[in-house]
């Protein structure tokens, strides 16, 4: 370095200025060398002093872009515009004031700019969503709800579980993606969402308000790491666990948790975390055990597990004995024979291979068969009660398992079974009853009392609607399966290779068979549905309930499950049964004493109006009714005068089948049902609520072509050579060329249908209904009270503004004069040619 | 409306002293997340504190940091709001109209015509659905208000605008703990 440049050094406080060795030209010097020449100490001196000193003013960086040097640690070089200025022999400057720039720029009179550089930051994210949320609006519902002071069911408009007009937050992360990348953006997609509200009630979170009650289960599972959560079967043991999940991830205290549960409530937890917490990605730990591993070991906010599964995926470790387990990992005796070690194997080293530090045995842990994770957030085991025996695999691989908050869910008392509740409670907390005399009832139950909370439905009777319904859709067992497609594959098949001659009924006969199929698997009796219902009737039964199972199908689903529910001791009020029978069976059922008969199997049609069943407060419809008229009849039998308990009514649905096509469709026909369906037949009515298309549609088939071509030959034809189909549908195309478009069709039961149709004018809409009404003979006579019927129906709806009856008979004087007064037209024997000739064109 | 697209960017010091993570969230009307992004922890160095003195924070905020972000975002934000009256100045580097937004001056509340002197504007809700706020817009971009007022207006009942900043710290902490580069 040049004299000018030690001079240039010299200037600063620092004496190691002195000591940086002169730079040659093509050389530089590092810090390395400075404390290679200076002790220690004084480094650290001249480090404070570097910085301490630095005596900068404000407008020093007079403009960032006017000030070059080099980034990070020290200065390496200096950026003359574009260009390094390399070797310029010093590894660091020392500035102090603008002098020093100005003696730089001096002593290197071809700078020109300088720019403080910082590095530019790294930037990641996450695309959570492109599209905006669709606003729902959902109408409120209409139920009978029972006033005791009248002593008659009057129609209340209730609102629904959906809210009108509100935002909804998306389901962040679906079945189909499970396997996608998850990472830190996915851990804090929760504690982005809006907030859940002071109490639990921020509208845009949550689909439906909690209930007065369920907030002070939330807060008592949060504020428990270990709790057992005892409400009533009904009250939202779930989603009050939900809840909690919610806040605890929101808040960023958990990002890991895991729910093992009965194989029957998998879907249904599953449906529920999709529901009230679409932002969390919940993983179904299904299938055989490669599969569970790798599911095991993809990203996830939440894994649900049956109980068989994770007493399967921790074999192994289940058999070590003597295994503790704590906060900081897996303690155990080494299993080498010859040595019997203590070994601590904390979480972070599961799942690696690990040193006996006693003989140096190597190996992994948890044993390679085992796949399940050891360490969890959260832990929550619903229907604990399951795991009642310490001495069952299933009970130790629940054990096997820390989570830093273990709740436990079960609607079954156990507090009259001291074993079990002692069994429960260590498996939540291992050392709840340390120290103490566990027989001893009144010391076991001051022990866990604190972490114990249990609400019955009669103590929060008001804060509940009197009935409480939902849908629960659940995946077929493997067989179901397995029968379920083969079956819908060879009935598509059947239908198609039919081509023209299929028709409705050919399809509502294949509906049928999959709804069967749906219900059970008639060989191996294996069931999905069967398994949910065992799963609630085992927990409302031990709280002393009943229940009533309803079914279309009595023969091929309600006498086969019969046998299968023994211990419930079903009563089956069927057709069969003779008035007496059916008096005796009602009586028996509603008996108080009668503790023995827990449940109920009807068919609709045989357990229609009439009968009393109030004993029961659960509902259980095990197939699909399209009417829903026909469900609430159904859950009329116990909801009525005389109930003094919620009524709870479940739907139980087949996930992925015929029921969940039909049931979306029907779904955005809700308003149909009022003006359509007026009838409780048990028949169904699909026809009156979804349009050819669409019944064709369910198995991708297409519309049946014309069976009669509104063309000049046909038109000049005997109708009476037209069967009632073809009859109908002449008539339907000659009011399409009209301008009509129809909208469905319902079987009048007088050997006629009815067709609602619209036609846009510039006057308006016309709203009109067309009874199509095909008789043997050309002199056959249509009588007043087809005529009367059809006009009690145009006056039932103030939308319609006219009626006409289209016949190829005649109509009587009667019938005549109650047209002409009731904005009825008469189209019949020879003003149907003429009708014809008016209004149809080539 | 309703279709509109907020953005929400600050500037947060993590728990290391003088290290900063820019972040911008973009949420739909309902405060529901569609988008979110940050940046690796930028710390500054003795030297660099020296030398940009009370510039420094302003520089990562806007130069670093924040104009990076908003133009790598996918959703674009119909309008941003920032927490901090020095991030204001982002607005002369983009297009997106910014607005200043923070809680009401209590003491300012009785009398919401000292608001208007002051340049702020005051959005109270009339049933006290949520806190006041107040709000303002970069001096020379005045049409910036016109353009934006309505829509802000629209939302301001469907959530506390001032709350999407306390789930982003939360985030950044969380981030900070998963992953150092973020701390």
């Amino acid at each position: 370095m040049s004299s000018n440049k030690l001079s240039f050094f010299q200037r600063t406080k620092l004496n190691v200025a002195k000591s940086v060795a002169p730079v040659k030209e093509k050389s530089s010097s590092s810090l390395n060398q400075i404390d290679f020449y200076l002790p220690p100490p004084s480094y650290r001196s001249i480090k404070e002093i570097f910085f301490a000193d630095a005596n900068i003013s404000q407008n020093y960086c007079y403009s960032p872009d006017s000030i070059s040097i080099s980034n990070l640690p020290l200065l390496e070089e200096v950026i003359i515009g574009e260009n390094k200025l390399l070797n310029i022999g010093f590894d660091s400057i020392i500035i102090h004031d603008l002098d020093d720039i100005q003696e730089l720029i001096n002593l290197y009179p071809a700078i020109e700019n300088f720019v403080v550089k910082f590095r530019k930051p790294f930037m990641r994210g996450k695309i959570y969503s492109r599209e905006q949320p669709k606003e729902i609006v959902r109408k409120p519902r209409k139920i009978k709800e029972i006033n005791p002071e009248q002593e008659k069911e009057e129609e209340v408009l209730i609102e629904s579980e959906e809210d009108f007009d509100k935002p909804v937050i998306k389901q962040q992360y679906k079945d189909k993606n499970k396997f996608d990348t998850f990472d830190v953006f996915d851990l804090i997609f929760p504690a982005l969402q809006p907030p859940l509200g002071k109490n639990f009630d921020n509208p845009i979170v949550f689909p439906r308000p909690l209930l007065a009650f369920q907030p002070e289960g939330i807060e008592f599972l949060l504020d428990n790491p270990a709790a057992l959560l005892g409400d009533e079967m009904g009250l939202g043991k779930t989603i009050q666990a939900i809840v909690a999940l919610k806040v605890l991830f929101s808040t960023g205290k958990i990002t890991t948790c895991c729910v093992v549960c009965p194989k029957a409530l998998l879907t249904n937890w599953y449906n529920e975390l999709c529901r009230w917490a679409p932002e969390l990605k919940a993983l179904r730990l299904e299938g055989g055990p490669e599969y569970r591993r790798v599911l095991w070991s993809a990203g996830a906010h939440i894994y649900l597990c049956v109980y068989e599964s994770l007493q399967k995926d921790l074999e192994k470790t289940i058999e070590i004995k003597n295994l503790k387990v704590d906060k900081d990992g897996h303690h155990f005796k080494c299993l080498v024979e010859e040595c019997k070690g203590e070994i601590d194997i904390p979480f972070s080293r599961h799942y690696t291979e690990v040193e006996c530090p006693h003989c140096l045995n190597r190996f992994f842990y948890p044993y390679k068969d085992d796949r399940a994770r050891t360490h969890f957030d959260v832990l929550i085991l619903d229907e604990i009660q399951k795991t009642k025996n310490p001495k069952t695999k299933m009970t130790k691989a629940t054990r096997v398992v820390y989570a830093d908050y273990k709740w436990a869910l079960s609607g079954t008392p156990m507090e009259n079974k001291l074993k079990d509740l002692v069994t429960v409670c260590e498996t939540l907390e291992a050392e709840m009853f340390i120290d103490m005399n566990k027989t001893n009832a009144q010391e076991v139950i001051a022990r866990y009392k604190s972490k114990f909370i249990r609400r019955k439905k009669d103590d929060v009777l008001k804060d509940l609607a009197p009935i409480q319904s939902k849908y629960e859709w659940l995946e077929l067992s493997k067989s179901q399966r397995k029968k379920y497609d083969d079956a819908e594959a060879e009935g598509t098949d059947d239908l198609e290779n039919q081509g023209e001659k299929v028709t409705v009924t050919h399809i509502f006969a294949l509906i049928t068979k999959l709804k069967l199929l749906c219900n059970l698997d008639p060989e191996t009796l294996e069931s999905s549905k069967l398994d949910y219902l065992k799963e609630k009737l085992e927990e409302l039964t031990s709280q002393g309930d009943k229940a009533l199972v309803f079914s279309q199908f009595p023969k091929k689903t309600i006498e086969p499950l019969l046998p299968l529910l023994k211990e419930f001791s079903p009563l089956y009020y069927h057709g069969g049964l003779n008035l007496g029978q059916r008096e005796t069976l009602v009586r028996k059922f509603q008996d108080p004493a009668n503790v023995e008969n827990k449940i109920m199997f009807l068919s609709l049609k045989a357990g229609n109006s009439g009968i009393t069943l109030t004993r029961a407060n659960y509902v259980f419809h095990f197939d699909m009714w399209w009417n829903p008229s026909i469900s609430s009849q159904a859950a009329a039998r116990a909801h009525r005068i005389g109930q003094n308990k919620i009524v709870f009514e479940t739907m139980l649905l087949a996930e992925d089948t015929i029921e969940r096509r039909i049931f979306d469709i029907l779904e955005t026909k809700k308003s149909l049902f009022n003006v359509v369906v007026d009838d409780l037949s048990e028949e169904i009515n699909l026809d009156k609520l979804m349009s050819e298309e669409e019944i064709f549609g369910l198995f991708g088939l297409k519309k049946r072509r014309n069976v009669v071509a509104l063309t000049d030959e046909n038109i000049k034809k005997d109708f009476h050579t037209f069967d009632e189909t073809e009859f109908e549908k002449f008539v339907s195309d000659l009011f399409t060329q009209m301008g009509y478009h129809l909208n469905h069709h319902k079987k009048s039961y007088d050997g006629g249908v009815y067709m609602y149709a619209k036609r846009i004018r510039p006057s308006g809409i016309d709203e009109v209904i067309i009874q199509s009404m095909r008789v043997e003979q050309s002199n056959m006579i249509v009588k007043e009270d087809v005529v009367v019927k059809l006009g009690t129906l145009l006056y039932s709806n103030k939308k319609i503004a006219k009626a006409l009856i289209v016949t190829n008979g005649i109509f009587d004087a009667e019938a005549t004069i109650f047209a002409e007064k009731n904005k009825i037209e008469l189209i019949g024997g020879t003003q149907l040619q003429e009708f014809i000739q008016k209004n149809y064109s080539k | 409306m309703s279709k509109l697209k907020i953005g929400f960017y600050s500037l947060y010091e993590t728990e290391i002293q003088d290290s900063y993570v820019g972040t911008i969230l973009i949420t739909d009307s309902y405060g529901i997340p569609l988008e979110f992004k940050c940046t690796h922890s930028v710390k500054a160095t003795g030297i660099q504190k020296a030398l940009y003195g009370e510039r420094l924070k302003p520089y990562i905020g806007i130069e670093l940091c924040g104009v990076p972000l908003i133009k790598s975002i996918a959703n674009s934000p119909d309008f941003i709001f920032v927490d901090a009256e020095y991030l204001l100045s982002i607005r002369t580097k983009i297009t997106t109209p910014v607005i200043l937004i923070g809680k009401a001056d209590k003491e300012k509340l009785e009398t919401p015509e000292e608001y208007n002197k002051d340049g702020k504007i005051l959005i109270a809700h009339e049933y006290n659905t949520f806190e006041p706020v107040e709000i303002q817009y970069h001096p020379e971009f005045e049409k910036d208000n016109k353009n934006t007022f309505e829509g802000v207006f629209s939302i301001c009942t469907n959530f506390d605008l001032t709350e999407p900043f306390a789930r982003m710290k939360k985030s950044v902490e969380i981030l900070g703990k998963s992953d150092n580069k973020f701390k």
